[in-house]
């Protein structure tokens, strides 16, 4: 019951913060002058009268009305104006055709980061101090120091270039489980997972080794557990408190950090959308890409912190 | 001690392992001798082999429908699925051979193109006694199709354009039949039909009466001021004298210092909003309205100079456009406002035949009444967008698959009326076109060398390496890349940018440009450009007319930068002196760091008279970029080396700073009007035919010049005007740089009209032009704008000598050395990877 309420209060606020972010966005983004691109020879008055047309002249306030009011009556987000291929177009039928590539390039990353980052760090913490833990940190320590996008180049240039093994760029289609589709993902995923199994890597083997050491884990051993046994029973489970909760925030980074990616990869996900409609003063796509991104990132606080519970229950949350 | 070892040879191995797996996989490159590739005649759409044209766009084409995009990306797509009335072709010599720089006009959709202003002289706005240029019949082929089957006729072209116009839809290509190269009759009425707003009153009601008092209303505050009251409407006067997005404050302020204004703010502000009525009613205000007037008026109505007025475009029926079906159904008629000629004196079609009537849009009937919208406001319609059904074609290829962000695919519409045609033999080898969606540009590159896409543009970085291989073309644009300096004065600081309204500062930084040098470091397949006009630029089509080549023009940049007309016809530059205007304009570089350093003290001993300039002072200058990059750096640092040039020995010596300015993509060129920052790289394009145009239009028009702060009124040339058999000649005629231009365009607010002068007459004009404009120092002429790129060994054009009418021929001469078959196993018998250094 206390955690229903806890729930309840904080999608309650993350409601409250998600409107509250979106007015902010939508106030500010108004604020700034309307882009009229008019070339040689173009009316610059038609343009304006077609602007006019669609309320872009209107009081803040009033199109913020007739914005609530079109989504929640049509689940009409608005039309592009200066995006460049969705001009005139519903943002919201490009972003339903473009967000599956992004979504799924992030759970493969996630899927794939998640068990070589734990593995690789709980074999280090297991091997604390010796080579393979030296190799393994080592490793770690090169993959974080250097940006996804190097990974994204040499990934490509090397394995995709030289090598040959795996396409130059995502596959063309939107049948996304082929093995054909799969393959042409894995460069791009390989590049973004490198930095999170480096991440999840280190994260673990820290607080696993610190757990090792702790008293209960000799007590485990005395009362007849083997090390597999006490490490995966206890060690783990209790490392695992502030573990699970990064790899959730990691895949909401993750999922925003994407831009660079996509373009290397010619991905054609949401993340570059999100850009380009901030360069080109494309208002609609900036508020359904931001409300996306918000709403993302409100939805992975609240998760994280339900998880805490899940993860270890003497953690009650809402309880007094 | 050995743990520590341990550790240490860890860290080394693995660092060591991965250094040389990254190293291993860039140093191997192995020798290779040129490839032994024939190059093969095309084999025309007969060939029964299959031949794909692999090629990738960092923009994806999204609207394929010329009524609703005229963005370059959309027309990639529209391009191949529409047809020409007429087009150009090469011009061969006898022995079958291409003309360099020749042409030729076909007919291609259309049979027929007939003057007959006379026929509808008295109607659709042509006078009466007209004779010629001012209604146009184009009879279509009767074989036309859509790419179903559906026959084509006069009539859907009609519909089309009442789509086009229409009201309902607001599209911005609209303006192309009213403010682009002619004018359709009531082409813009009918599409204005209904709307309301407040305009300037002098083009609204022309001619002034008192009856006309209380329907126009004062103002003399910019669009954004008037955004609320008077729906962004602003008077004539702003217009007249390049106001721009000044406030009224500032307005006010320049007309006091440059015009002896003789009202105060506060004078102004009582009038502001209050209709000619109100004010004569007031004593006190129409006293100041009387002294307003009297220090404007030199001529009749204009009063209404200072005023608006609300004005509602009547309701129109498309029957009153001039656009519709002749005297069959295969005959398109087109009346127009003013006069064009594209057909010659034998009644042959003329170059303007292909350069205006190219193209009218086309929208296939059914589908674009199935796909309409009209719950929104202003209606959209997703004809030509999102997915292949949305479309129909009626050119050589058609639409077969689109993935949005992905990829689009174009195959051969067999229902097209050129398969067949003796015209088209041996020509549209291609089968089928595919272009992949790449915005990275080294993945591209990566695709290009792995034999996946069949050219590619050259990038700054590999340029140096592949511009003297076999495969490299270079293509001219029209486009000269100048440096505009922020000329906006109410944005002037001292300590920082105040020294841009000095005339010899301005003239030291183009002096300190090496523009050779600038291309070899920053721009390698450009070239060096004095002029606002580059070798692009055609003043007589029909005989191959460059402007760039004329004496006039050789004349203008020899004046601009500092050479000196002998008596004798010879030109000294610098110390030497020429007898060739040639040899003398070769001479010319722009580039002279002593001369630099004299303006640059010039203006240092002006500044600090004036008080914008105190010893120790910092000059600092921002430069607008997007985004942050080696190359945007490059250019950054050579700028900034040359400042330095010219201000050494002098006392601004390291006083000059260049800071970047994070502009917005879509609003730089709105940040770089209102002064936000000092130096844009920018650049006009387009017009090739037309200089007198493009150079008054982007130099000069308040409305697109980048000098907005520069009024080109403060200018007056005087020249000799020789016109021709029934013209008047004048001798010294003085006019200021925008009424000169008014009148070499043939404007309707021009004094006289030179528009069809002789050309030598013109032609002195515009270099006259040119020159004052250059002299102003506002914008620099660095670089004419190539673009390098590489043919893959899979096809290759018909020529690549560039023609401005045919680029290379495109894909309608393209031929192929390898079909698909070939050349897959062609890249795999050379390892996957080709080399193109040779």
């Amino acid at each position: 019951m206390y955690m229903f309420k806890y729930i309840l209060k904080r999608l309650g606020l993350m409601l409250m913060t998600f409107c509250i972010i979106m007015l902010i966005c939508f106030v500010l983004i108004k604020l700034l002058p309307i882009p009229i691109n008019a070339g040689l020879g173009v009316d610059r008055e038609l343009i304006e009268a077609n602007l006019r047309a669609r309320g872009y002249y209107d009081p803040i306030m009033v199109q913020l009305w007739n914005y609530v009011k079109r989504i929640v009556t049509e689940g009409d987000f608005g039309i592009g104006v200066n995006m460049p291929g969705y001009i005139n177009q519903p943002v919201w039928d490009a972003f339903v055709t473009r967000l599956p590539p992004t979504v799924l390039i992030n759970v493969y990353s996630t899927l794939i980061g998640v068990p070589i980052g734990l593995g690789l760090g709980i074999f280090a913490a297991l091997k604390k101090n010796k080579w393979q833990d030296h190799v393994i940190s080592t490793g770690v320590m090169i993959l974080i120091a250097v940006p996804s996008i190097v990974y994204a180049f040499l990934i490509q240039y090397i394995f995709c270039f030289k090598l040959q093994w795996f396409p130059l760029m995502m596959a063309t289609g939107t049948d996304y489980f082929t093995g054909e589709m799969f393959l042409s993902m894995l460069p791009a995923v390989l590049s973004m997972c490198l930095g999170s199994i480096a991440g999840y890597a280190r994260y673990t083997r820290a607080e696993l080794t610190e757990v090792l050491t702790s008293e209960f884990m000799l007590l485990a051993r005395t009362k007849g557990l083997t090390r597999g046994q006490a490490t995966l029973r206890h060690a783990l489970r209790n490392a695992m408190v502030p573990i699970f909760p990064m790899i959730l925030s990691e895949f909401v980074a993750v999922l925003s950090g994407s831009m660079i990616i996509e373009n290397i990869f010619a991905i054609p996900g949401v993340g570059m959308m999100y850009l380009t409609s901030i360069q080109v003063l494309d208002y609609d796509f900036f508020l359904l890409l931001s409300g996306f991104y918000t709403l993302v990132g409100l939805l992975a606080g609240i998760v994280v912190d339900i998880s805490y519970g899940f993860i270890d229950p003497r953690i009650r949350m809402g309880a007094r | 001690m050995a743990k520590q070892w341990q550790k240490v040879a860890a860290i080394a191995t693995s660092a060591v392992l991965a250094c040389g797996l990254v190293v291993g996989m860039t140093a191997c490159k192995k020798e290779e001798q040129p490839y032994d590739i024939e190059k093969r005649a095309s084999t025309g759409w007969e060939d029964e082999r299959e031949y794909t044209y692999n090629t990738y766009t960092a923009q994806l084409p999204a609207v394929w429908t010329d009524v609703n995009t005229s963005d370059a990306a959309d027309m990639e797509i529209i391009g191949y699925i529409n047809s020409s009335f007429y087009e150009y072709d090469y011009q061969y010599d006898a022995n079958g051979e291409i003309v360099p720089g020749g042409f030729e006009v076909e007919y291609s959709a259309a049979t027929k193109l007939e003057d007959v202003t006379t026929r509808y002289a008295g109607q659709y706005g042509i006078p009466a006694d007209a004779t010629e240029g001012l209604a146009f019949a184009i009879t279509l082929r009767d074989d036309l199709r859509w790419d179903d089957g559906t026959p084509i006729h006069a009539e859907d072209f009609v519909y089309t354009m009442s789509q086009q116009l229409s009201p309902n839809y607001l599209f911005q290509q609209a303006s192309n039949y009213y403010s682009g190269n002619y004018i359709i009759h009531n082409a813009q009425n009918y599409v204005y039909q209904g709307q309301s707003s407040y305009f300037d009153a002098r083009s609204i009601i022309g001619t002034y009466t008192s009856d006309v008092d209380s329907e126009i209303i004062f103002t003399l505050a910019s669009a954004s001021e008037n955004e609320e009251e008077l729906d962004g409407g602003t008077c004539y006067i702003r217009a007249k004298l390049g106001a721009g997005t000044m406030s009224l404050e500032q307005l006010v302020a320049a007309l006091q210092e440059t015009y002896d204004f003789p009202s105060t703010l506060d004078e102004v502000k009582m009038l502001e909003g209050k209709t000619l009525a109100e004010i004569k009613a007031d004593a006190t205000l129409n006293a100041l309205w009387e002294t307003m007037l009297g220090w404007w008026q030199t001529e009749p109505n204009e009063e209404l100079d200072f005023f608006v007025t609300y004005y509602t475009y009547p309701e129109m029926d498309f029957s009153e456009v001039g656009y519709f079906v002749g005297e069959n159904e295969n005959e398109l008629v087109i009346a127009l406002d003013g006069p064009l000629y594209p057909l010659d004196e034998n009644g042959d079609l003329a170059y303007g035949a292909a350069y205006y009537f190219q193209s009218f849009p086309l929208v296939k009937r059914d589908l674009w009444e199935k796909l309409e919208d009209r719950s929104a406001t202003p209606w959209t319609n997703a004809y030509g967008t999102a997915k292949v059904g949305n479309i129909a074609s009626w050119g050589p290829y058609k639409l077969t698959e689109y993935q949005s962000g992905v990829t689009y695919t174009l195959e051969r519409n067999e229902e097209w009326y050129g398969y067949g045609l003796e015209q088209y033999a041996l020509q549209y080898q291609t089968d089928r076109i595919v272009t992949r969606y790449i915005p990275e540009w080294n993945t591209a590159w990566q695709s290009f060398q792995l034999g996946q896409v069949d050219g590619i543009s050259l990038d700054t970085t590999i340029i140096s390496d592949y511009r003297n291989s076999q495969r490299a073309y270079f293509t001219p644009s029209t486009a000269t890349a100048c440096l505009y300096l922020n000329s906006i004065e109410e944005t002037y600081e001292k300590g920082k940018n105040i020294m841009l309204k000095y005339d010899a500062f301005r003239e030291a930084l183009s002096l300190s440009l090496d523009r050779e040098d600038f291309c070899a470091q920053c721009s390698p397949s450009s070239m060096a450009s004095l002029g606002y006009l580059n070798d692009m630029y055609y003043y007589d089509v029909e005989n191959g007319g460059v402007y760039r080549d004329t004496e006039q023009a050789k004349t203008a940049i020899l004046k601009a930068y500092g050479a000196v007309e002998n008596e004798d016809g010879s030109w000294t530059v610098g110390s030497v002196t020429y007898d060739d205007i040639d040899e003398a304009e070769a001479a010319i570089t722009g580039y002279n760091v002593t001369l630099a350093r004299e303006k640059m003290t010039e203006a240092y001993e002006a500044a600090k008279a004036a008080g914008d300039y105190t010893d120790g002072d910092s000059i600092v200058l921002t430069y607008g970029i997007t985004e942050q990059s080696a190359s945007v750096e490059r250019q950054r640092t050579f700028y900034q080396n040359a400042f330095n040039a010219a201000t050494e020995g002098t006392p601004l010596e390291g006083k000059i700073t260049i800071e970047y300015f994070m502009m917005s993509s879509a609003d730089w060129d709105e940040q770089f009007l209102r002064g936000e920052y000092d130096i844009a790289s920018a650049g006009w394009q387009n017009a090739p035919f037309d200089p007198f145009y493009l150079l008054g239009s982007s130099q000069i028009w308040e409305e697109n010049r980048f000098q907005q702060g520069w009024d080109p009124d403060s200018v007056t040339l005087t020249l000799d005007v020789k016109g021709g058999e029934g013209q008047e000649s004048y001798e010294d005629l003085t006019m200021t740089l925008t009424e000169w231009d008014a009148c070499l365009q043939g404007l309707s607010d021009g004094r006289y009209n030179f528009k069809n002068y002789p050309i030598e007459t013109k032609l002195e004009i515009l270099a006259a032009e040119e020159t004052a404009i250059l002299q102003t120092y506002w914008g620099i002429p660095i670089r004419s704008v190539y673009e390098g790129s590489l043919m893959g060994y899979k096809v290759d054009y018909i020529t690549y000598e560039y023609n401005t009418f045919m680029g290379y021929g495109g894909v309608r001469y393209m031929s192929y050395n390898f079909d698909d078959t070939e050349w897959k196993a062609f890249v795999e018998e050379k390892g996957g990877t080709l080399n193109y250094t040779f």
